[in-house]
């Protein structure tokens, strides 16, 4: 069967597709519009909802890169890393 | 003691302290291109995460964000503390090719890479565009010191005169090259944090609490509190195009390219990318909010006076010696980013002018001499350019940015895409930065920004042009690409050979 080349800038396996979705997805997220025109309710009597969320997003972001590092990315040619 | 005395002494402790480390900078390193532009590629995950943080932080992060909680509202968190935080893909998507590159390489300035992808026409132009919009963005720091020293001394240092000290302090720092460089990034880094924390907690005591702060501004002006923000400035559009703008462009201000160069393994990106966001969540979250509580204490600021509501609020609130320490905070931010965007232009100007093109058998020695020459020279230029401030921070910062966000594009290419022709990625930058200076100078009509800012219809335009352009030209020679990709195959795509190994072995630990 004839292999398929797809563009650079696609997933190129199964396990980098989880990833691309994952991070889309935060992206995706960032532009949460439907909680707009309202600073309602104030957590703790002072911190906006939508702050909140925003505080949330960042760090369900740096979980994600955490697993990341750890489960997908690549590791340096041997003579790189070994470079002093 | 009298106040000019008080902040007289914190000011010398402060310049003092870091030239100190600067200095010890300079005693220990070698005098190689590689050291003193790249600390000889050994930093550690905290140095590194740091400079690059600080480096990041600049007069705007201090001044213009609270200048900017302060007209436009909280709502200025998302796209400057959620956006700048997700930049962090970059140190993927770009730092580890770059940082694999630089270390089979040798490079330390972001042009020379692309010369030996593109060729030396585009190593020029990268040049000549990131001196462009650079040097404005390093006369931002020249202008908030000036801002911060006529607060600090009470009017009795004038703004020029301000302006001036830190320029020539900033010159004495950079001649310790990198090293110097990311270790006084370092503990300014966190001294910044400190201080923007200190700040914070200063203005809500005064302001009798947080929940009391809140509903005053409830009152007054409730558009601070809620999206889009005072005046609905942030629109969908808009919105959109800060984070574009911030996840483009920023990684590949040459003072942050060139810390892809420098960490001692890849452990120290990977974790970069972890923390690097968590630093974000904290350090934009200070200054919003200052400058939005700052709203209901100080009110009636307009244009480019909103970029003094921090150092407003200290005289206000801060006892004098406190006022001077975090002050001498805001300093420390513009000084971290100046420092090291004048170690990136200079590196520029000696390989990539000096050494590409005037004296092509220039020694490692003469290299580092010149960059020293051109670095004076430069403190001078964005000293001049700071005399005559036109606009805000956060209005010359955003151009900059666009500036150097079009070169994204190529970038990707340059790192990703075998097709890619040296023609394809001259006609990319050259058409984007056109549309991208048309728009920032209202030349071009406004329908064309889509709602957005300059940076979005700017992108477009060059990643057509260079994707059409390519297409249309004789692909680069084997050659060429081999330079690159070979090793950029190697760590991404594992030959057949490598995969049938690794399937062997995994059906051998298997059993």
């Amino acid at each position: 069967m004839k292999k398929i080349h797809l563009p650079f800038w696609l997933p190129q396996t199964k396990r980098a597709l989880v990833w691309y979705v994952l991070f889309i997805l935060i992206f995706i997220l960032y532009h949460d519009f439907w909680s707009w025109g309202t600073y309602q309710p104030l957590i703790g009597g002072w911190l906006p909802a939508w702050f909140l969320y925003d505080i949330v997003l960042i760090i369900a972001y740096a979980v994600i890169a955490f697993f990341f590092t750890r489960k997908y990315w690549p590791k340096p040619p041997q003579d790189i890393e070994e470079k002093k | 003691m009298p106040q000019v005395a008080i902040s007289t002494i914190i000011l010398v402790i402060f310049l003092g302290f870091f030239s100190f480390i600067g200095l010890y900078g300079y005693k220990i390193g070698r005098k190689t291109v590689e050291d003193y532009f790249a600390a000889d590629r050994k930093l550690g995950t905290f140095v590194t995460l740091f400079t690059y943080f600080a480096t990041l932080c600049s007069a705007f992060t201090f001044l213009g964000c609270a200048g900017w909680g302060y007209s436009k509202g909280l709502a200025w968190y998302g796209p400057i503390g959620v956006a700048t935080a997700l930049i962090s893909i970059n140190f993927y998507i770009l730092g580890y090719r770059i940082w694999l590159l630089g270390k089979r390489f040798g490079y330390v300035s972001p042009p020379e890479l692309i010369r030996d992808r593109f060729g030396k026409e585009l190593q020029i132009i990268y040049a000549l565009v990131m001196i462009t919009f650079v040097l404005p963005y390093l006369a931002v720091q020249a202008m908030g010191a000036g801002y911060a020293l006529e607060e600090l001394s009470g009017g009795a240092v004038p703004y020029v005169f301000g302006a001036a000290i830190i320029t020539i302090f900033m010159m004495f720092l950079v001649l310790g090259g990198m090293r110097s460089i990311a270790w006084t990034d370092t503990v300014m880094g966190v001294m910044m944090l400190g201080c923007l924390a200190t700040a914070f907690v200063l203005v809500v005591m005064k302001g009798g609490g947080l929940s009391n702060i809140v509903a005053k501004i409830a009152s007054e002006s409730p558009a601070h509190l809620s999206r889009p923000g005072v005046g609905g400035f942030f629109t969908p559009g808009i919105w959109f195009g800060f984070m574009l703008l911030w996840v483009l462009a920023d990684p590949l201000m040459p003072h942050l390219w060139m810390r892809m160069y420098v960490p001692k393994n890849v452990n120290v990106i990977k974790r970069m990318m972890v923390f690097f966001p968590l630093i974000c969540l904290v350090v934009f979250f200070f200054p919003t909010w200052i400058g939005a509580m700052g709203y209901t204490m100080i009110p009636g600021l307009e244009g480019a006076n909103v970029d003094r509501i921090l150092p407003l609020l200290m005289v206000k609130f801060a006892p004098y010696w406190l006022m001077a320490i975090i002050l001498a905070g805001s300093l420390a931010a513009l000084i971290s980013t100046a420092d090291s965007q004048i170690l990136a232009l200079g590196s520029i100007f000696t390989r990539d002018i000096y050494a590409s093109f005037i004296n092509k058998k220039a020694t490692t020695e003469k290299q580092v001499k010149m960059g020293r020459i051109f670095i004076i020279i430069l403190c001078l230029f964005g000293f001049l350019i700071a005399l005559r401030p036109v606009s805000t921070l956060v209005a010359i910062t955003t151009a900059a940015f666009t500036g150097i966000g079009v070169l994204y594009p190529t970038t990707i290419a340059a790192l990703y895409w075998k097709r890619a022709t040296k023609w394809g990625a001259i006609s990319s930058v050259i058409a984007g930065e056109t549309v991208a200076v048309l728009l920032i100078y209202k030349i071009l009509p406004g329908w064309l920004l889509i709602g957005s800012l300059p940076i979005l219809p700017s992108l477009v335009v060059a990643t057509l042009t260079l994707v059409v352009v390519s297409y249309l030209t004789t692909p680069p020679s084997p050659k060429r690409i081999a330079k690159f990709f070979d090793l950029f195959d190697s760590v991404f795509q594992p030959s057949d050979e490598t995969k049938k190994f690794l399937d062997a072995d995994k059906h051998r630990l298997k059993k």
